[in-house]
Formats: C-alpha cells, sequence, structure tokens
C-alpha cells in the first residue's frame, strides 16, 4: 500500500482543476524522483477527486502521446470507483517543479499508476460508503457501491455520491482499501473506445504548431550542421529583407530568425549565410562502419557470462559466426518540433509537446540562468513522440531567444531541421558465435555489441565506465539459457547525436538475436520453435506466447501456396511478444501479408488501445526493416525530407492479427514490446521464401540487389 | 502582396498575402484552420491535404492563386459536428493514435470515396500511398473506408 490520504481540506488544491468542497484522495508515487515536502509530493501523485455534482475527477501527470494513456487511466478510475466512464474527467495540471521529472516513456504509464491508481480510487469508493453507513446507520458488509451511487444491498436505498461528498470528506482515508476482484471487472480488460478520438477526427486537437496567438513571433533556426559546432561569422542582411522577418538573434551555436508567421521565417532562416566553426575530426558513414568493425575485435566488457563459450565452441558439432549492422534511424515524428516559450518576470512559460516536462524545465532552467522552479510547462497533445519528446532542444532555443527579445516566441522547426538535428538510434555493430551439439541443440551462445551509449553522450559523466546497461538490454537478460554464455559490450563514441526511439536498444537486439537463432535452426535441420523451446526454461512466459503464436498461426504451414513464414520473439517493458510473419518476395519485391502478434503483458486494461499499440509497433517495425537509415558526410546527417526518409506506407501495411494473453504476473508495457520481434520475423520468412541472409538494414534495396 | 478572395468552408475570407506563399501558411495562419497540418512542405506525407473542389489537394505545393474561385474544404468545414459518414467510420474505429495525420487521411477518404464509392484493398492502397501516419494507423485506416463506402450506399 504506498501513502494515501485525504487532501480534501488541503488549500495547496489551489493550482489543480478539482471542483470545491470535492472528496479528493492523493496517493504518492513512491518512484518519482521528487525532492518537494510530503504534502508537494502527494499533491504530485495520482489525485482522485469527487465532486457535489458526483462527477469524478482524475488529475492525470503523464502526457498523452497517442498511446491512450488518457483513456486508459481513467477506465480504471471508473472501475474501483464503480462509475461509469463518461463520469470521469481527466485534468493535466501546468507543470511545476514539484511533479518532479515526469517522464512519459519506457511503456510505463499503465503499469507504474495502476497499483496507486486503484487504491486511491478504492479508498475514496470506501470513504463514501462509510459516510452513507453513517448517515443511514448500516454497516459497510451490508453495503455497496454502484453506478455513482452507494446503497443498501437488500433494502435498496440509495444515495449519490455527490450527496455523500461532504460526509465522506471528513472521514480517515482507510489503511487498506479492498481493491476490485478481476472476475468483478465490467471496465477494466474490456475494448473501450478513446476520449480522444473525437477532438482528433474533427480537427480540434492542439499541437505544438497550433498554440497561435495575437502578435506571436515564430522563430526559425539555422543550426551547426554537425555535432559541437558554433557560430563563427553571420550575414543576415538577405534574411532580413525578406517580408515578415522582423529580427536575426545569433546564439552560440545556431541563429534565430524571427517573422511574423512560419513561412518567413523558414524563408529568412534559408536566406541566412552563417560560417560554422566545426570541430576538426567529422566522420562519414562508410568510415564510421570501419571504425565499429575494428572495434569489434576489442575485449569489451562482459555483462553475463555462464559456462565456458570458449570451451563450448571447442566441443561443439557446428559452430556458426555471423555480423549483423544496423544503422542510425530517425524518430522522424509526424510533427516537427515546435513550442511557445515566454521568459518574463524571472518565471518561464513553456507550452508545447513533451514526454519530459521535468528535463525541459531543468534544460530551459540551466540554460538561461533560472531556478527550476520557475519554469512551468503546459503540455500540448504531441505529433507522435516515440522518444524524441524527451528532448528539450526546442525548448531551450526558445528560451534563449524570448529571453535575449524579451516577448514569447514560437520555436518552429522544418521538417528538414527535424530530420538533420534530431536524436538518433544507435547505430549497432554485433557478433554472434554459437555452437550446436550433434543432435543440433544450442549449447553456446555469444552475443558481442558495437555501439554507443546514450546515456553517456545524453548525460556525459567522466567516471562513469564500462557497459552501458541499457545497450544491453535484450542481450544479456534474454530468456535463453544454453549451457555456455556470453554478453559483451563494446562502447564507441557517436558522430552524430542520440536519442531513446521506442524500445531503445531492445529492437536491435531482438533482431539481432532473433535472425541468428533462426540462421541456427536452419543449421541445425530443425524448427526454429522447437529449436528454441530447447533452451527456455519451463517458467519462461515467452515459452507460452512463442508457441501460441505458432499454434495460432498455423505454423508451420503459409495460408496459401507461395508465401513463407518467418518467427520471432522478445522479452522487455516487463511484457513477453512472440510474432509469426508470413511473406512473399516477387522479383526482390517483399509483400508481409499478415502478421500473427501474441502479446503477454499480464492484463490488458483497455485491448483497443494495446491493440493499437500492437499495430503501431508491427508498423514501424517493417518500416525500420525495409527504408529507414541515417547516413552522414563531415558529420553532417544527409536524409532531409520524407523523399529520402521514407516510412512505411498504407499499401505495405500488412493484416495484423493481435492475440493477448492473459496472466497474473505484474503489469507489463505495450507500447514498445510489439515492435522488437517484427522485423526479425519477417527477415526469417524472407530467408524462408528466398534463401537469402540479410544481415544489414535497411533490407529493400538488398532485396532487390542494387544495395 | 497581393489580395485574394479564398471560398473556404463555405465562407468568402479576403487574405493579403505573399503571392507565392503556400496555401497551407495562408490557411492556417492568415485564416487559423489549424486542422491544416504542416509535415513536410514537399508533398510526400499529405497532412496538409485539403479538398479544392471536391478533390484531395496537398496544400504545401499549391498558392492562393492557384486555387482561383473552387471551393476549399479543410477537416473544420467537412462538417458541423463529426456526423460526416467517414469522420463517423473513423469515431468508431478509433483510428486515430497520435492525430496529428488523421485531418489528411480523412479528407484524401473523402475525395476517393466521391470518385470510387466502392474501392477495393487494392484501391485503397493505390490512393492512400502517398500519405504518411507514423504511429502505423493504416490497418484502421483500410478497415474505416470500407465501414465509410458502407455507409454512404442510398
Amino acid at each position: 500500500m504506498s501513502a494515501t490520504v485525504n487532501l480534501s481540506r488541503r488549500r495547496f488544491l489551489r493550482n489543480t482543476s478539482l471542483a470545491a468542497g470535492a472528496l479528493v484522495v492523493g496517493t504518492a508515487l513512491p518512484w518519482r524522483n521528487v525532492t518537494a515536502s510530503e504534502a508537494d509530493i502527494l499533491e504530485s501523485g495520482v489525485l482522485v477527486a469527487v465532486g457535489t455534482d458526483g462527477r469524478v475527477t482524475l488529475q492525470f501527470t503523464w502526457n498523452e502521446l497517442g498511446q491512450g494513456a488518457m483513456t486508459s487511466l481513467a477506465l480504471v478510475v471508473a472501475e474501483e470507483l464503480c462509475v461509469t466512464t463518461d463520469r470521469v474527467d481527466v485534468a493535466v495540471p501546468i507543470w511545476e517543479s514539484k511533479y518532479g521529472d515526469n517522464v512519459t516513456g519506457g511503456s510505463s504509464s499503465m503499469r507504474m499508476s495502476w497499483q496507486p491508481l486503484r487504491e486511491a480510487a478504492a479508498a475514496a469508493r470506501e470513504m463514501l460508503v462509510g459516510a452513507y453507513c453513517s448517515r443511514m446507520s448500516y454497516v459497510p458488509s451490508d453495503c455497496k457501491a454502484e453506478n455513482g451511487a452507494v446503497m443498501h444491498k437488500k433494502l435498496g436505498k440509495s444515495i449519490p455520491y455527490g450527496e455523500l461528498v461532504a460526509q465522506a470528506s471528513d472521514l480517515p482515508v482507510p489503511e487498506s482499501p479492498v481493491l476490485k476482484d478481476r472476475a468483478d471487472y465490467t471496465l477494466v480488460g474490456h475494448e473501450t473506445p478513446r476520449r480522444d478520438t473525437r477532438d482528433k477526427v474533427l480537427g480540434r486537437a492542439v499541437f505544438g504548431f497550433d498554440l497561435a496567438r495575437p502578435g506571436l513571433l515564430r522563430a526559425a533556426f539555422a543550426r551547426c550542421p554537425s555535432l559541437d559546432g558554433k557560430v563563427g561569422s553571420v550575414d543576415d542582411a538577405a534574411a532580413l529583407a525578406i517580408p515578415g522577418v522582423t529580427r536575426v538573434v545569433t546564439l552560440e551555436t545556431s541563429v534565430a530568425v524571427l517573422a511574423n508567421d512560419t513561412w518567413s521565417a523558414f524563408r529568412g532562416r534559408d536566406a541566412l549565410r552563417v560560417e560554422w566553426e566545426e570541430s576538426g575530426d567529422r566522420t562519414d558513414s562508410a568510415a564510421y562502419w570501419s571504425l565499429m568493425a575494428g572495434k569489434a575485435d576489442d575485449k569489451g566488457f562482459v555483462t553475463r557470462n555462464e559456462g565456458d563459450v570458449d570451451t563450448g565452441l571447442a566441443s561443439a558439432s557446428k559452430v556458426l559466426e555471423a555480423e549483423y549492422r544496423l544503422p542510425f534511424i530517425a524518430h522522424a515524428v509526424m510533427e516537427p518540433s515546435s513550442c511557445t516559450v515566454h521568459v518574463h518576470d524571472g518565471t518561464c512559460d513553456v507550452e508545447g509537446p513533451t514526454q519530459a516536462p521535468g528535463w525541459v524545465a531543468r534544460a530551459v532552467a540551466e540554460a538561461i540562468g533560472l531556478d527550476t522552479a520557475d519554469v512551468h510547462m503546459k503540455s500540448t497533445y504531441a505529433g507522435s513522440a516515440f522518444g524524441r519528446r524527451l528532448l528539450p532542444d526546442y525548448a531551450i532555443e526558445g528560451a534563449l531567444v524570448s529571453k535575449e527579445i524579451g516577448a514569447p516566441v514560437q520555436v518552429v522547426w522544418s521538417r528538414e531541421d527535424e530530420m538533420r538535428h534530431e536524436f538518433y538510434r544507435p547505430a549497432s555493430l554485433h557478433r554472434l558465435q554459437a555452437g550446436l551439439d550433434a543432435d543440433g541443440r544450442l549449447t553456446t551462445w555469444s552475443h558481442k555489441t558495437v555501439t554507443p551509449s546514450i546515456t553517456a553522450q545524453r548525460f556525459p559523466d567522466p567516471n562513469r565506465t564500462g557497459a552501458d546497461r541499457g545497450a544491453m538490454s535484450g542481450i544479456d537478460d534474454v530468456d535463453y539459457r544454453p549451457a555456455h554464455f556470453r554478453a559483451t559490450h563494446v562502447p564507441v563514441d557517436a558522430p552524430i547525436n542520440l536519442g531513446w526511439l521506442r524500445s531503445v536498444y531492445d529492437a536491435q537486439n531482438a533482431l539481432v538475436n532473433e535472425c541468428f537463432m533462426d540462421e541456427l535452426a536452419a543449421a541445425a535441420g530443425r524448427d526454429p520453435v522447437e529449436f528454441r523451446l530447447d533452451v527456455l526454461p519451463d517458467d519462461s512466459r515467452l515459452r507460452r506466447v512463442l508457441t501460441e503464436a505458432a499454434a495460432r498461426s498455423g505454423w508451420p504451414h503459409p495460408s496459401q501456396p507461395g508465401r513463407s513464414l518467418g518467427i520471432a520473439c522478445h522479452a522487455c517493458f516487463g511484457s513477453y511478444g512472440a510474432q509469426m510473419a508470413e511473406v512473399s518476395v516477387t522479383k526482390g519485391r517483399l509483400r508481409v501479408h499478415r502478421i500473427v502478434s501474441v502479446l503477454d503483458c499480464a492484463l490488458a486494461v483497455n485491448p483497443n488501445a494495446v491493440r493499437a499499440q500492437m499495430e503501431g509497433g508491427v508498423a514501424m517495425g517493417l518500416s525500420v526493416l525495409l527504408r529507414e537509415r541515417i547516413t552522414f558526410d563531415r558529420g553532417r546527417v544527409l536524409e532531409g525530407n520524407f523523399d529520402d526518409y521514407d516510412p512505411l506506407r498504407l499499401s505495405e501495411m500488412p493484416e495484423v492479427e493481435c492475440h493477448l494473453l492473459e496472466t497474473d504476473a505484474d503489469m507489463g508495457g505495450v507500447g514498445e514490446p510489439v515492435f522488437p520481434p517484427t522485423a526479425p520475423a519477417v527477415l526469417n520468412a524472407v530467408f524462408a521464401a528466398t534463401g537469402q541472409r540479410i544481415r544489414e538494414l535497411p533490407i529493400e534495396e538488398r532485396l532487390r540487389g542494387d544495395g | 502582396m497581393a489580395t485574394y478572395d479564398l471560398k473556404v468552408n463555405g465562407r468568402v475570407h479576403t487574405v493579403d498575402v505573399q503571392p507565392d506563399k503556400p496555401l497551407l501558411w495562408v490557411l492556417r495562419e492568415e485564416i487559423g484552420l489549424h486542422g491544416v497540418k504542416y509535415g513536410c512542405g514537399i508533398a510526400e506525407c499529405g497532412a496538409c491535404t485539403v479538398l479544392i473542389g471536391g478533390i484531395a489537394e496537398r496544400s504545401c505545393n499549391l498558392t492562393s492563386a492557384d486555387v482561383g474561385n473552387a471551393e476549399i474544404t479543410t477537416i473544420e468545414g467537412l462538417s458541423v459536428d463529426g456526423e460526416h459518414p467517414v469522420q463517423q467510420a473513423w469515431i468508431e474505429g478509433d483510428v486515430p493514435q497520435c492525430g496529428f495525420c488523421q485531418p489528411g487521411f480523412i479528407l484524401q477518404t473523402v475525395s476517393l470515396l466521391e470518385s470510387n464509392p466502392e474501392p477495393t484493398d487494392a484501391d485503397i492502397d493505390r490512393e492512400m500511398s502517398d500519405m504518411i501516419c507514423r504511429c502505423g494507423t493504416y490497418q484502421r485506416i483500410r478497415g474505416a473506408i470500407h465501414v465509410a463506402a458502407e455507409r454512404r450506399k442510398p
């Protein structure tokens, strides 16, 4: 039980949109990085309020990024408070430092709030029942909450919540409220439409670019095209001659062109002539791959070592080795970065899309010399996120310019800005070795990854050495248990900015594991499912998703002649996923017909939203597999727009069948786990179709034979 | 600067803009129609799609002069309150994730169904693939197009 308190009488609720006179129960979120007072911690946690009108408000501290969290969290409250979902309002407070980092990422919104949210709502329910009992002189065991009212189970006299709120507010919060049994759920676990759908279908949802205000200046930036460069000289005469351009502001590493409208700001920026002072050792993609290949011979840092891999390989009947290469890729969020910033009176107001308002505030405060407590951030909808909006760069730009000109500005990024100046998923080079015994069983497994550390680049610390934990996720924590096992990381410097992209390192690592597994099964002449089951412990939840994916897809028989199947599985973010892909390849053209996706996230609160994440994970997995790649020359990213960085299109989308497995385990995430197994399942099916092993992404040009 | 009378969502808006300013930015920032989205500026993603005389066009590579007297419809003008059959199909199918690209996909679908009331999957592939949804809602978009086609039948 987390700390749950009655906040009904607390004056500090002024900053919330909760109704006066409401019954308010707050539950702390102890994992939050909060250093404020206890009262602030409580206020910054989950708040559930029941108003005198009987409406329920959930103060929501995660951001709705398209994953449907807003709907699903409200569903949990409605379930535990025994009201219909339309009686629950969701309130998103303006961020203040007391809320902590408030990161929406790591597929965490539901699994982290599931328990405290239920506890807060159940406590409120019991207090309402308690108020009813004292008014009616009944005992709680004879009474129940139902459809927004409390009633006697037999006598039936019911009183709506609204009329009980005042009395309930005076009661102590029950220490251990009884949570509903899963078997009694009428809302959780049932398909529920999303509450943001209507605004989005009507064009009313407000995104970063939509924060129009009278007189608001737009700021477009020329940024140094490579890492660590500085502004040398600026010739802004042509920019200032563009109609609509009002001013040019030169910063240390960028130059801002301010204009009355976005298009003029972009034109003005394009007309700037800037000489950059760039660092000397700028590299290109080919040289970087050579560097990575050389590094693969380093010993690196071993993060898991069982048995003796060298002995295992020496005594194996068959030894296989392979090298896989995965390029840098971009988030390519649908809406280029944008936010509105106003520095005034010793404070800074930021409004825009973000996954981490606390990180924005800290970065902005540092950049313009304020206390973090003086930065306030209001979140808008995000035109997709995928980790890109964890970074505070666009807010910093806005703060620097707003401070300089003493007026609010809206930072606007063009698509080319977004493609060339964002924070990329790290490239990686993987060396695999494995040994099979005479019966074709896996005895030995060694996976070494050469890849830069996102943490090392984003949060530099000279005292940090050794392997990067994140980079090894999906390498050293896999469920496979051959007798000899080794996981190794060779860190390498990155030539461009790095960021966290959906599933972070797990997507790359799963692809390599699962494709090499397929290679080994083929070399052993074994069924790829059976081959994996050999080395999965009996209690591994991967066993179940893998066998379910096989059973539900008709494995190993394709649904039609001329098609081929591939399979893969992976566990990450607390969930277990397996996928079967059915493909055909005609003259080098890949068609993915069908994906059967099985996910064990323990409990799907809103299966509709979970399926959406599964469908989206499949789409992104395919997109990355087929075409996505960031290349660079002299440290400068070459791709600029969707004509040369071309995400998956509708015609390429397979039919996705989603299957959810329920278990009693702790809840797992759903935003990330389905992305990683997609690409390897498809790539294994491509091998089944063509006999071609492709070990370097993206594959489209390699399939055609012109790569 | 030049003056244009644009017919947008059933009203005439007189705008005074640079002649080469893309219609996208005129609609967004002169007229305030934020349902028209900026995604790429080079007609690759379809986020800025509007109907011009009932036909889906990319507003990022048109100017006000290109439109002439034709009626422009943005997502805001498609219906009063979401009652258009394509919007209804989108709501029933719970299509959007982040939602940013969806006005474009909805308007492209309206245009498609106008010329081809019963599109096959192959027709949908052909007509809906010069647009991008980064969240990958394509399966639900395809389903919603079929539902909308069924709804439109007399």
